[in-house]
């Protein structure tokens, strides 16, 4: 499980996620996805990379998404492989954290 | 119908749980199973084996199941895959806590953000992902069978 961060305009911030968020990689990456979100407003999640998701690797996002939102942001989730997808809105995640494609406009989903 | 079965035994350790996925996936690949099922075995096998090995563990010094034979005694992890021309049936057996995931209730993110509880959505994974779950408290532990139909 690997994690990339880069700054976008407009105050958005970028996490790339890559391999198996099941239990091994949401505890690899938890502590940093974490501190992330928290330090930053507008997070963009890219799980494109993402091959598996599991209910641990929800929980983490589940926390990012509450830190972004005390900081008065939003975190949205890009490009989710179509399993990883179907792991999402079978728990509803999508009603707190929405997901996005390239087609969607950033300024659109952060009123950038 | 006679199906072809594979068997194995896992500890509760975090990198026994990808063990058996990596397992699960290879006999898939083996019988050609669709990706989109695969997946579904690989999610049900990874939220119930997270489960049994982060609240499974009997304390020997717990008094909540002062009976329990296994008390202290590591945790162990059986995995059954049977594949059938109609169903796949993976059924899990552990020495652990009871803990019975048919009446689990299959909890779902239904609350804004703000007011939202991180954690407890793998039993509605479970029940999302399989087409059939049993679950009985044994001797030994705890069996479930998870039928994926083909």
């Amino acid at each position: 499980m690997k994690l990339e961060t880069v700054d976008l305009a407009n105050g958005v911030t970028k996490i790339s996620l890559s391999g198996r968020l099941d239990i091994q990689g949401a505890l690899k990456i938890d502590g940093d996805f974490v501190a992330i979100a928290e330090a930053k407003k507008n997070i963009v999640v890219d799980l494109s990379e993402v091959s598996f998701l599991a209910s641990l690797g929800i929980r983490t996002l589940i926390v990012g998404a509450k830190g972004a939102a005390n900081n008065g942001g939003k975190l949205v989730l890009l490009n989710p492989q179509p399993n990883v997808e179907s792991v999402l809105r079978s728990s509803n995640v999508d009603t707190i954290m929405p997901i996005i494609n390239d087609a969607t406009p950033l300024a659109t989903v952060f009123g950038a | 119908m006679a199906g072809t079965g594979w068997r194995r035994v896992f500890s509760g350790s975090m990198a026994d749980v990808a063990a058996a996925s990596a397992w699960v996936e290879r006999i898939a690949a083996s019988v050609n199973l669709p990706g989109q099922l695969t997946f579904a075995m690989q999610v049900c096998l990874e939220e119930l084996m997270s489960n049994i090995a982060r609240h499974g563990k009997v304390d020997s010094s717990s008094t909540a199941f002062p009976a329990e034979a296994d008390a202290g005694k590591p945790l162990s992890i059986s995995i059954d895959i049977d594949v059938f021309v109609d169903r796949i049936a993976m059924t899990i057996e552990d020495n652990g806590r009871p803990f019975d995931v048919e009446k689990a209730p299959a909890k779902v993110v239904d609350q804004p953000l703000e007011q939202v509880r991180p954690g407890g959505l793998g039993v509605n994974l479970i029940k999302s992902f399989s087409d059939n779950i049993e679950y009985r408290r044994t001797d030994a532990g705890n069996r479930v069978t998870v039928d994926f139909m083909r």
